[in-house]
């Protein structure tokens, strides 16, 4: 009986410590998060890192995954626990810094930035005057895809409904990604209606002002309502209305053959020219929102991607050392040969090999006609112009006769700030 | 009225006798409640103020060794030779002054603000970096905090004991009892009080891992912890009962009309899916396994083999497959399409998409209740049937005067951790349609958003873990209530001895 008893305070003890037992961890000087499939470069860039200074030559870097869209989900669930350098797409940038994701880069740092790198996406870094984040890209844009065999005639003049009418006729789809408001906004920016933020010293939204339901709007509404019943027209967007099947990004890889244009950026460009054939595949500027009318051509947001260092970091120096070094010509250099990634330095952007890369030419192209820097947009637009575009154009709720009411909807939900 | 003549009345008549007295018998009821309220305050007065007398018992009438327990604990025990017990309880005296002192005090005196410094930078030329320098964190001084208050109710509780034992022990020694020592407390551990030395470990890993987090949790719904105040860069702090303001709509400004809406939608959705996902299965699960059972009735093992390979099969993967084959572009709407009907899709439509996600549970959950079902049928006593045909009962009799009564006795309870298991049902809801059609009257919700998915979209997609919280609360009080109330209605608690 005895035996027993203590058999069971044993028992008891052991289960207790097994539960509390933790593992101990290695000494680790920096932690990097890159997306999985950039992980063989950044083994690289550790490496090469590691072999321009005789002090970094025992130095721990570790490698982890995080996507460029994940950054501000994954560090708001646990900013200390963060990398200290990790890469991210610049639409996340003011909430990275609301955060306290990203510390503010100065003195050498700062000039390094603003003089080797694109003015447009030195400003993407920048939340006023403050400079937040290393630009590596300057790629985040959408332009037209289209198959010169589906499409034969297309030029300055040329509209949505013309590109509608001539994929229709060849049976072939004509993908706008209306559903999701990256791509939205670019239907009421090329009517010219526009939002407008105030922010408050530490970067909260204190006032947010949108004219979507006024007269520009109301033409960017019709565009929509217009759009939905287009012969030829494909609707997709990046899951607002949650049907599986017309995520953009799924949609293009699993019916490339199916398509004759799509609106979409540099990253889809692989995928399509192998299945449409290279010679046949043309990256241009997107078309006229409304027939005849030059003014209204659809505009793109133009931000990239960004590499920041984690505010919270114990070792801020050295990530700052590692941020500029992934991040300077020569590893734009490596991210544009093999990523495919356009670059955001100078230098790099300018030379020839870069000028001739289809897809890079082709949101240039959509640039130098309508293009718009992705800063000071409200926290509220993103939700409110997606929804707005999956009821216009997926469920097709939205019609000529209650569109005003849904677009005074959809500024009140826009310019609504949470308490 | 006696029992005979009550059964010589007609059917109507004994209803309306029994709803006069019901009515009649209320003012009664509810007389004697409030009668007993007196005597049930008494009850816990005497309760709660035990261990204050005796307290106040120890001051009064203790001696200077009894006395001087009050500030050294253990010492009355010490004094009077129970050594181990006297210097465990010094101990942890002390523990618990340097724990507070050097640890607790520092989050616990700003567990009413939670935290008023903000983090700030200081330039550094020589990095040429801006040095982080940390405020205050408002989730690690109410998580702290936490510990200290559960810390502190230890201490009390202990301090009570210390005081307790000293004045007991002070009153055996006067009269010159036995002293318990060092080696009888060890023995006593091992024998009379075996329990208490089994089980001191697994309470302090429940109260550890179990009940501070639960008071954390609770805590939450009582500050404004979303993601406008994310620690460490923002603070949060209390805010009352505004949580719950929102919840029930007291507070219509703005994004909060929506909110209670979503809220109040979801929670009704919730309650018709639980019923209707629970009673369907349960029916005609058992439908199925009274047909499988039937005689004459071909290849039985068979059917039942069918059904148990569909459980195999890891729910999700099926419930993603489906979700896949109802999408727009997906199979079945495929085939709709050729043949000239209508697209039914689930994200376009919200009455479609709530029958959908119920059809697509009964196919899923079907194959279980026809597995529990079968063995209790099998178990039913066939006699009861052969009297009931000579008494010349049809089936369907038969089926509501045996069969149902016999299932409702012994899978009453599995009814109701069934229901409330579906009025958590994460899985269905999240793989099959995420939430969808998405409804823009709604925050962040979708029309097929139990509150449970609503719950995590909240936390995961959007940071409010304030109103997740108070969400969880009223959840949980709804869970409670009514699994109570069937509960203790169900026959299997009632009418235990029946069947046995």
């Amino acid at each position: 009986m005895k035996k027993v008893k203590m058999l069971g305070v044993l028992a008891a003890g052991v289960l207790t410590v097994a539960g509390l037992a933790s593992c101990g961890g290695e000494k680790v000087d920096l932690t990097v998060w890159c997306p999985v499939e950039h992980t063989e470069i950044y083994k690289k860039f550790v490496e090469d890192f590691k072999a321009t200074d005789a002090k970094y030559k025992d130095l721990n870097i570790k490698i982890g995954a995080c996507g460029e869209g994940d950054a501000y989900g994954t560090l708001s669930k646990d900013v200390e626990g963060g990398a200290d350098v990790y890469s991210f797409a610049n639409d996340q940038l003011y909430n990275l810094i609301k955060v306290g994701g990203l510390a503010e880069l100065g003195g050498d740092y700062k000039t390094f930035v603003e003089t080797t790198n694109l003015e447009g996406m030195v400003n993407a870094a920048k939340k006023g005057d403050k400079l937040y984040a290393f630009p590596i890209t300057a790629d985040n844009g959408y332009f037209l895809y289209y198959n010169s065999d589906v499409v034969t005639k297309y030029d300055e003049t040329t509209s949505f409904e013309e590109v509608a009418a001539q994929c229709a006729a060849k049976g072939k789809k004509f993908v706008v990604p209306v559903g999701d408001s990256w791509y939205g906004y670019g239907i009421f920016s090329g009517y010219g209606a526009k939002y407008e933020v105030t922010y408050d010293d530490k970067g909260k939204e204190t006032e947010i002002k949108c004219d979507y339901n006024g007269e520009k709007g109301l033409k960017a509404g019709n565009f929509f309502v217009n759009l939905a019943n287009l012969e030829g027209f494909q609707y997709a967007d990046g899951g607002s209305s949650g049907d599986k099947s017309v995520v953009l990004n799924d949609y293009i890889t699993a019916k490339t053959s199916e398509i004759g244009a799509v609106v979409v950026g540099t990253w889809k460009y692989a995928e399509i020219s192998t299945a449409w054939g290279a010679d046949k595949t043309n990256c241009t500027y997107l078309p006229l929102m409304t027939k005849g009318d030059a003014t209204s051509r659809m505009r793109s947001f133009i931000g990239g991607k960004m590499v920041g260092v984690n505010k919270q970091s114990k070792n801020t120096a050295l990530a700052l050392q590692f941020a500029k070094f992934i991040s300077d010509e020569a590893a734009q250099k490596v991210r544009f040969e093999k990523l495919n990634m356009g670059p955001s330095n100078i230098n790099l952007s300018n030379s020839a090999d870069v000028k001739a890369n289809k897809a890079i030419a082709g949101l240039a192209a959509q640039v130098a006609k309508a293009g718009d820097p992705q800063i000071n947009v409200p926290s509220t637009f993103w939700t409110a112009v997606q929804n707005f575009g999956a009821a216009a154009c997926y469920k097709k709720e939205i019609t000529a006769a209650n569109l005003q009411t849904k677009l005074d909807q959809l500024v009140t939900d826009i310019t609504t700030i949470a308490k | 009225m006696d029992s005979y003549a009550y059964l010589g009345l007609s059917k109507p008549r004994r209803f309306l006798f029994k709803t006069r007295n019901f009515f009649v018998s209320i003012p009664k009821k509810t007389l004697s409640f409030f009668k007993s309220i007196p005597s049930k305050f008494v009850k816990i007065g005497k309760k709660v103020s035990k261990p204050f007398i005796e307290i106040k018992d120890a001051l009064v009438y203790g001696d200077l060794k009894t006395r001087l327990s009050f500030i050294f604990m253990g010492f009355g025990l010490f004094t009077r030779k129970e050594f181990l017990k006297g210097i465990l309880f010094f101990l942890f005296e002390i523990i618990f002054g340097l724990f507070m002192g050097f640890w607790g005090r520092k989050y616990l005196s700003k567990f009413g603000s939670l935290g008023t410094e903000l983090p700030h930078e200081v330039w550094d030329e020589a990095t040429q970096s801006y040095i982080y320098v940390k405020g205050d964190n408002s989730l690690l001084i109410l998580l702290y905090g936490t510990v200290c208050l559960v810390v502190i109710l230890g201490f009390i509780y202990t301090y009570y004991q210390n005081i307790k034992s000293s004045y007991k022990l002070q009153q055996i020694s006067n009269v010159g009892g036995k002293i318990e020592t060092t080696k009888d407390v060890f023995k006593s551990l091992a024998d009379r009080e075996y329990h208490k030395t089994l089980l001191a470990i697994p309470m302090l890993g429940l109260v550890t891992f179990t009940i501070i987090p639960l008071i954390f949790m609770i805590f939450i719904a009582f500050t404004n912890w979303d993601k406008g105040h994310l620690p460490p860069e923002h603070l949060f702090t209390w805010s009352g009962l505004s949580n719950f303001d929102i919840l029930l709509g007291k507070n219509v400004l703005g994004e909060n009309a929506k909110f209670a809406y979503t809220f109040k939608d979801a929670l009704l959705w919730t309650l018709v899916w639980a019923f209707f996902a629970t009673f369907s299965n349960y029916f005609l699960g058992m439908i199925l396994a009274l047909v499988i059972n039937k005689k004459g009735i071909k290849f039985k093992k068979f059917w039942r083999t069918i059904l148990v390979t569909t459980i195999a099969v890891p729910q999700f993967v099926s419930l993603l497959l489906i979700s896949q084959m109802f999408s727009s572009g997906g199979i079945v709407n495929h085939m709709l399409e050729l043949m000239g009907l209508p697209k039914l899709v689930y994200a376009m439509n919200t009455v479609w998409a709530r029958i959908f996600v119920i059809i697509i549970n009964i196919w899923v959950g079907v194959p279980y209740t026809v597995l529990s079902c079968t063995g209790i049928l099998m178990n039913i006593p066939n006699d009861l049937y052969e009297s009931a045909r000579i008494d010349g009962a049809g089936p369907f009799k038969m089926y509501m005067k045996i069969t149902l009564p016999y299932m409702m006795f012994v899978m009453g309870p599995y009814l109701i951790s069934q229901f409330i298991g579906n009025i958590n049902n994460f899985n269905v809801i999240f793989l099959l349609t995420g939430g969808v059609p998405v409804n823009s009257d709604k925050l962040i919700g979708g029309d097929t958003d139990l509150l449970i998915t609503w719950l995590y979209k909240l936390t995961v997609n959007e940071n409010n873990y304030k109103m997740a919280s108070a969400i969880g609360i009223v959840v949980f009080i709804i869970v409670a209530v009514i699994s109570m109330i069937f509960y203790s209605k169900s026959n299997a608690v009632k009418n235990e001895e029946d069947f046995q």
